[in-house]
């Protein structure tokens, strides 16, 4: 088996979390990840999709923690079939179909999906909505836009609109409008390793760190964006507490009226957020957010959190 | 974004006319439609129009359902699954096989005469979208690129 290569920091990193099992993570992140997929009942019924895709041999087992999402089970290449092109199935990661469920949209609502291509979660959310009330896809890369264009085409999505801006700036033209944000901030990706071994090769403190200034930024305009009494999640496919707990923290210190919720999901494990690391401290409302560790479902890394915003103003 | 309007009453029941013409069927339900650039047709909601008469950036709203090229109706996949179980003319059915290949991009043969310009594939309950008849008695579908399955 050919050997995955850590930078230093990355060994630093990983000793350094209290309650992480080094070996497992890097034994999954040498393994391909479980493939799963979730069905598109904006397009047919899910019953229908399953059972055309068990008829092709798809060896599917329902995923607990999130509606529409399976394991597929047997060795097949979903991406060349025709129910893929055609938009009954979308294939997502496990995990990544968890932020989603915990930010729970309805029909009807007004959200917003901060750094949305290329649209796993925008679709995921148009899903939910049922082509009732709006979605807004925004991310800042017109590369990975044409991508959220073609997902959010391939799925049947009515009620969304994309847009291309630094996601930084939405309050200026959208502060306490929406029911629902997302902010799937862009990260170091140590919760995906097992398709990027780059991301371990290149890890480094200092990118880490430049990255949850740009990841505070974002989650402070999601934040601000929210209307009284919404809800945002905060998530990143990493497991470094700078882009993760240091960015909740420090986004309760400047907006006082965040308040962090617990999760509850199905079958799904789940660790609390650091309390301390590296000597510091944060506040113990940051134990509320969740980390999922990549060799805990054989899927990708996940850090989760659930934020409401009280009373009336930003 | 391509310059995007409202369509107008008259040619939003001029575009439901063709429809009828071509597939036997005007209806995208309670839905507004809007015109981008010369020729293509999106469909979306009162709400989304007017969220995104709000929002900066916007590069586009709705879902692309049809191009008009001049008297016909070219149905994308998606506008037709939308309309799939209304559409009761000019239906050509697929077997798998020929499903893949018209997803590849591939013209398909057909030995019956079709007496049509463009028709709407099915396989199955699904629809999808437009192919062109050419005088031989292909029909090229009408899949664009970034769509079509990767040939092996
Ligand atoms: C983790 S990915 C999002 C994945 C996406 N939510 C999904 O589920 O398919 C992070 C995204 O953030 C975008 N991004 C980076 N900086 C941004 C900014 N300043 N404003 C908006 N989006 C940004 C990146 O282009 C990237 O597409």
């Amino acid at each position: 088996m050919s050997t995955i290569r850590i930078s230093e920091d990355l060994k630093n990193l990983l000793y350094s979390l209290p309650e992480i099992d080094v070996e497992s993570l890097l034994e999954s992140y040498r393994k391909p990840m479980r493939q799963s997929i979730r069905v598109n009942t904006l397009k047919a019924k899910e019953e229908d999709i399953v059972s055309m895709l068990r008829e092709k041999g798809v060896e599917l087992e329902k995923i607990p923690w999130t509606r529409y999402g399976y394991w597929v089970v047997n060795n097949v290449n979903v991406a060349s079939m025709l129910e893929h092109v055609l938009g009954l199935v979308y294939i997502q990661g496990a995990i990544s179909m968890a932020p989603v469920e915990v930010l729970s949209p309805k029909p009807g609502e007004l959200v917003l999906d901060l750094c949305a291509a290329p649209g796993s979660k925008t679709t995921q959310i148009a899903q939910i909505l049922q082509g009732e009330g709006v979605i807004v896809a925004n991310d800042v890369n017109a590369k990975r836009i044409r991508a959220l264009s073609s997902n959010v085409q391939r799925c049947g999505i009515i009620n969304c609109i994309i847009t291309q801006a630094d996601g930084r700036k939405f309050p200026l033209w959208a502060k306490s409008f929406f029911d629902k944000v997302l902010v799937d901030a862009p990260c170091t990706s140590l919760g995906i390793v097992s398709k990027d071994w780059g991301a371990a090769k290149n890890w480094s403190f200092r990118a880490s760190e430049r990255l949850s200034k740009l990841q505070l930024s974002l989650a402070i305009s999601g934040f601000d964006c929210l209307k009284a009494s919404g809800t945002m999640v905060y998530a990143t496919c990493t497991l470094s507490p700078q882009e993760n707990e240091w960015v909740i923290e420090h986004l309760i210190m400047s907006r006082p009226n965040a308040r962090l919720e617990s999760i509850k999901l199905e079958g799904l494990k789940m660790n609390k957020g650091l309390l301390e690391w590296q000597h510091k401290k944060f506040n113990p409302e940051v134990e509320r957010c969740v980390r999922v560790y990549p060799y805990e479902h054989e899927a990708e890394g996940f850090f989760i959190v659930k934020i409401t915003k009280e009373g009336e103003g930003s | 974004m391509k310059r995007t309007i409202l369509l107008s009453s008259s040619k939003s029941s001029a575009f439901q006319t063709m429809l009828e013409r071509q597939y036997g069927t005007k209806d995208f339900s309670d839905k507004i439609l809007i015109q981008v650039g010369e020729d293509k047709i999106r469909l979306t909601t009162n709400d989304t129009v007017k969220v995104a008469e709000k929002m900066r950036g916007v590069q586009s709203l709705g879902l692309y359902v049809a191009k008009v090229k001049g008297q016909d109706v070219v149905l994308s996949i998606e506008g037709s699954q939308l309309l799939c179980n209304n559409i009761k003319k000019n239906r050509i059915e697929l077997t798998e096989e020929q499903a893949r290949l018209w997803m590849v991009g591939a013209p398909i043969q057909f030995e019956r005469l079709i007496a049509a310009k463009y028709v709407v594939a099915f396989y199955k309950n699904i629809c999808l979208g437009c192919g062109r008849v050419s005088a031989d008695g292909k029909v090229y579908p009408q899949v664009p690129k970034w769509r079509r399955i990767q040939q092996e």
